[in-house]
């Protein structure tokens, strides 16, 4: 028995094998190429919507400016401007968290799966990954505050493996929360 | 991915934050003490800039002094590391050799970006703000690349991810 179990699971295992690797190359062109096409359009894209995107930059600043306030800093808000007693810091587009959203949307769209569980992933995610990005704001403004020269470092160091874990864990968890739930049934017993 | 998502996430940023310690106490990027002065290139950036000098001095004679480094584009290795080393389930020797094939493509990439960014500001003369406009692109790119590499290494760890196995009774 326990012989025809282990055949069993090695044929099944060579049954997914190739399916695996295909469905991650594939994913994984996918995403290059909508990563490619959105990096390329976003320059032309953030001059057409220059508007809107100032708007974020100044709405970003100002969420920051409140949340500094609350934990009892004495932060000055003006326009995209954070000023802070040591400190202030400038919102640009990086800031608003725009960048992790365009590259978690391209890594959702390559996955393989229906379109309803990629909005669904969408709405969720990027309001999320918002928030995550204003406690990224919080926490970089405090430290900066608290001690200037480590901004640049901060900054430069935290906002690459910041951007990395965010986007991973998002997409994992979008993964096994959206794509893989499954409705359990309720089995009622008479 | 057997393990539980905040376990992972825990364990991300543990190694990232000793690896961060490491690149940043060793001077990878900058020198760091009391007698070195401010932003004098650490032992990554000589390292880079000695294997360009190598390739485009002495190979195609052009005469550079030194290459300007995009400083962000080169912090990618640490999340790539990271995420290798806490990944579940790949044998030692495949990790290593896995690992060492990532980062070997990193530093090229590295190379690729130093030379690139040195032939756009001196080469072409690119104006600064279109500069900044093709500069997102490529650190975008980059970012992402220690996602796809992973992704593409431990593929027998993420197939879950992808595929469902179904229970075999």
């Amino acid at each position: 028995m326990k012989k025809r179990k282990k055949s069993k699971r090695k044929v099944e295992a060579a049954k997914t094998k190739p399916k695996f690797y295909k469905a991650i190359i594939k994913f994984c062109l996918i995403f290059l190429a909508l990563l490619v096409v959105l990096t390329a359009t976003f320059p032309f894209l953030s001059d057409k919507f220059n508007p809107q995107l100032t708007w974020l930059m100044v709405v970003t600043a100002d969420i920051t400016g409140f949340f500094l306030k609350l934990f009892g800093l004495t932060a000055r808000v003006s326009g995209r401007i954070v000023t802070l007693p040591n400190f202030s810091v400038e919102v640009v587009g990086e800031c608003t968290g725009l960048y992790e959203m365009l590259i978690f949307l391209a890594a959702m769209i390559a996955y393989p799966t229906g379109w309803k569980k990629k909005l669904i992933g969408a709405g969720l995610a990027i309001p999320f990954l918002y928030v995550i990005n204003i406690i990224r704001m919080i926490f970089i403004s405090m430290v900066a505050n608290w001690s200037p020269r480590t901004f640049e470092f901060l900054h430069l160091y935290f906002w690459q493996v910041a951007m990395i874990l965010i986007i991973v864990s998002t997409w994992i968890l979008w993964i096994k929360k959206v794509v893989h739930y499954e409705r359990k049934a309720v089995v009622v017993h008479r | 991915m057997k393990e539980k998502l905040w376990l992972f996430i825990a364990k991300f940023i543990l190694i990232s934050a000793l690896l961060f310690v490491f690149w940043h106490l060793t001077g990878a990027l900058e020198r760091t003490g009391t007698s070195t002065p401010f932003g004098e290139p650490g032992w990554y950036l000589m390292f880079l800039n000695y294997v360009l000098s190598l390739l485009l001095i002495k190979l195609a004679g052009f005469n550079i002094q030194y290459f300007p480094a995009p400083k962000p584009v080169l912090l990618n290795l640490i999340p790539f590391v990271s995420l290798m080393i806490i990944t579940r389930g790949i044998k030692l020797k495949i990790r290593v050799s896995r690992l060492t094939w990532g980062l070997l493509i990193l530093i090229g990439w590295h190379l690729v970006m130093t030379m690139a960014v040195y032939l756009l500001h001196e080469g072409y003369h690119v104006p600064s703000q279109a500069y900044e406009k093709l500069s997102v692109p490529l650190y975008l790119f980059s970012g992402t690349l220690p996602f796809i590499l992973w992704i593409l290494f431990a593929n027998k760890q993420v197939a879950g991810l992808f595929v469902r196995r179904k229970k075999i009774k």
